[in-house]
């Protein structure tokens, strides 16, 4: 289906964006109704810049060819046609229009099915930024060998060494004693020492940083969680308990305690 | 090594829809965090040392709000290249701040995933850029690396102790967690039952890395026993590794699922709309985490079985999942066939592309 005398835009009927315009353009067909050889066109052309057909053969693409659409449909818009054609004028008109064409797919009707190349970074950037995590993970791993785990980081979960030797496991417990004034002394559960807080049980393992537990907020803050069971306490004690199992008998054993960090409570009251 | 990686643009698609989903009905809430002192802010090497102590509370549910956004949009289909970096960022930030209080969950690839997809694809109207993908799968068997070697480090082959028997006494008798099969399988103390556990675990961490770089097919099977994997970590440990199965799934053939198109209108109106339904919910009431964990634990399992039954049986790749797994029909495969049919039909590329319309190299 070739050109007669009139000539014609050629368009990508895979965009819309490309449709509208052309269509609005005035004469115009679509590059897939044409014999691409028979007009002297190849695929790579006709989808990524716009053509004009006259007399059986492409003659122009890109702004040029928007240049002699626009002078066709007359009025306004061939004073704008005719302009393009200023050296000046189309110096600009060829980067405009390529800019257009590159991004046509965010234009007003386009998808990313209408870009003239894939859209999203470049192959260089992906790389870099895979490179990037990738390079972050090993270090990261090395950082968490140290004991030291960096977030965020390429890690998953290791589990640390190993808990069971010669038919025994072991854990690690911790009991939290309320101790009161008269030297009596009391359990508190953790669920109690996070009183109305959401959030997970396993918070409570920054109480074992010293400098956690010797800051004043953190005691004002135990303190109100507990309320009124506070009353009368001085300290609250936390014993993290070496605990063994047998793993054939399934008995519980207590080890003692490791280790021992208390926050000073009397000091808020 | 010349596996063709046959991944559709409608597999990622659907993917992306599984992802919103999921990552919508166990949505984080971080609000819970700004309840703590200062002074118990902790947080681990990394950018998050940079502050001093937890945000104020209302930059702590804007978190969640913009996370529940992004997901909604990539739900419908709205802006998802944008929504797809910020639900990274969101999640990347959001979970800094609650491990700040000490204990860190590993789950930056299920914060990384929606990056990653969007650079393979998964938008609507894209074209799938397998190398993407590869790049992704290994960057997968990289993170498993860094867990088996830890294992391996910390002595996990040594015929003379038993990691996992270990630390399913902890969670059972120390922490409690009874669920499932972790007490019963206590009763159990034949090395011969447990040291297995312990060669498997590093072998599947580590091989992970090595299947990614010998093709699809292979990462396929690989994944496929981690999700068996994961459901055993399930049954005897009660921790459910509901986001690795997740971001396993990208590798999953969605294509295959039937599905049921409901048109339901694309906007971003919708999409706000959704979320805030969401965020309100989960803070005043909670998300289903627990449930959906282990639901999708378990459906990962069944597609794992699935697929490593598809293979030793050489099943001809045009069976849907449905079809070859009778178990995944109802409810599963409908529920994940409608919800997936729900969406899909509502992004209707402007510009379908032709067969001239080749973006990807011939093969």
């Amino acid at each position: 289906m070739n050109s007669g005398a009139i000539g014609r835009l050629v368009y990508d009927a895979d965009c819309k964006f490309c449709s509208r315009v052309s269509h609005w353009m005035g004469p115009s067909v679509a590059w897939q109704e044409l014999d691409l050889v028979g007009v002297g066109a190849t695929v790579q052309q006709v989808t990524t810049a716009a053509g004009w057909l006259e007399g059986g053969t492409i003659t122009a693409w890109g702004a040029p060819a928007i240049a002699a659409a626009l002078v066709q449909r007359g009025g306004a818009a061939a004073v704008a046609g005719r302009a393009q054609r200023l050296p000046v004028v189309r110096l600009a008109a060829d980067p405009v229009y390529r800019w257009v064409a590159n991004n046509r797919h965010l234009m007003p009707g386009g998808t990313a099915a209408c870009a003239t190349r894939p859209v999203g970074p470049s192959r260089a950037v992906m790389v870099a930024a895979f490179s990037a995590i990738l390079l972050v993970g090993l270090l990261s791993l090395a950082a968490a060998n140290r004991g030291v785990e960096p977030y965020p980081a390429l890690i998953m979960p290791g589990f640390g060494s190993v808990p069971e030797s010669g038919g025994t496991a072991r854990s690690t417990e911790a009991v939290y004693t309320l101790v009161m004034s008269d030297g009596s002394s009391r359990s508190v559960s953790p669920r109690a020492l996070l009183s109305g807080h959401a959030g997970y049980v396993a918070a409570l393992r920054t109480l074992a940083d010293p400098a956690a537990t010797r800051d004043p907020e953190t005691a004002a803050w135990l303190r109100s969680n507990l309320g009124p069971a506070a009353d009368g306490a001085v300290q609250l004690r936390v014993d993290w308990h070496t605990i063994s199992y047998d793993t054939h008998t399934r008995e519980r054993h207590d080890q003692g305690v490791a280790r021992t960090l208390t926050v000073d409570l009397e000091d808020i009251r | 090594m010349n596996d063709r990686w046959p991944i559709s643009h409608t597999d990622l698609t659907r993917f992306r829809i599984v992802y919103a989903v999921f990552g919508l009905l166990t949505l984080p809430s971080f609000t819970w965090v700004g309840d703590y002192p200062d002074s118990l802010y902790r947080p681990p090497p990394g950018p998050f040392r940079l502050l001093e102590g937890f945000p104020p509370a209302p930059v702590l549910a804007g978190l969640g709000l913009v996370l529940a956004i992004a997901l909604s949009c990539l739900l419908v289909g709205v802006r998802v290249p944008v929504a797809s970096c910020v639900v990274t960022l969101t999640m990347i930030t959001g979970f800094g701040f609650t491990y700040s209080l000490g204990k860190i969950d590993h789950n930056l690839l299920v914060a990384l995933t929606p990056s990653a997809m969007a650079a393979a694809g998964w938008s609507p109207g894209g074209s799938v850029r397998r190398w993407v993908l590869r790049l992704w799968a290994f960057t997968i068997g990289v993170g498993m690396l860094t867990a088996g070697i830890a294992k391996l480090t910390a002595g996990w082959l040594d015929p003379t102790t038993h990691a996992v028997q270990g630390f399913t006494f902890q969670q059972v008798y120390s922490f409690d967690l009874t669920g499932w099969l972790g007490a019963a399988i206590t009763h159990v103390s034949s090395p011969w039952f447990w040291e297995p556990m312990d060669w498997a675990a590093v072998l599947l961490e580590c091989s992970v890395v090595v299947l990614a770089l010998l093709g699809l097919r292979w990462l396929r099977l690989g994944l496929a026993f981690l999700a068996l994997f994961h459901l055993g970590v399930m049954l005897m440990m009660n921790i459910a590794f509901a986001g690795s199965i997740v971001v396993y799934a990208a590798f999953v053939p969605w294509s295959r699922l039937h599905v049921r198109p409901v048109r339901v209108p694309a906007s971003g109106w919708v999409a706000v709309g959704l979320a805030l339904a969401v965020w309100q919910f989960v803070e005043q009431v909670g998300n289903a985490d627990g449930l959906v964990g282990t639901l999708v634990v378990f459906t990962g399992a069944m597609i794992g079985l699935w697929y490593m039954g598809h293979r030793l049986s050489g099943r001809p790749g045009s069976q849907t999942v449905a079809n070859t797994m009778p178990i995944l029909r109802p409810p599963v495969a409908d529920v994940l066939g409608v919800t997936v049919g729900a969406v899909e039909g509502i992004a209707p590329a402007a510009c379908p592309p032709t067969s001239a319309r080749v973006f990807e190299p011939p093969r």
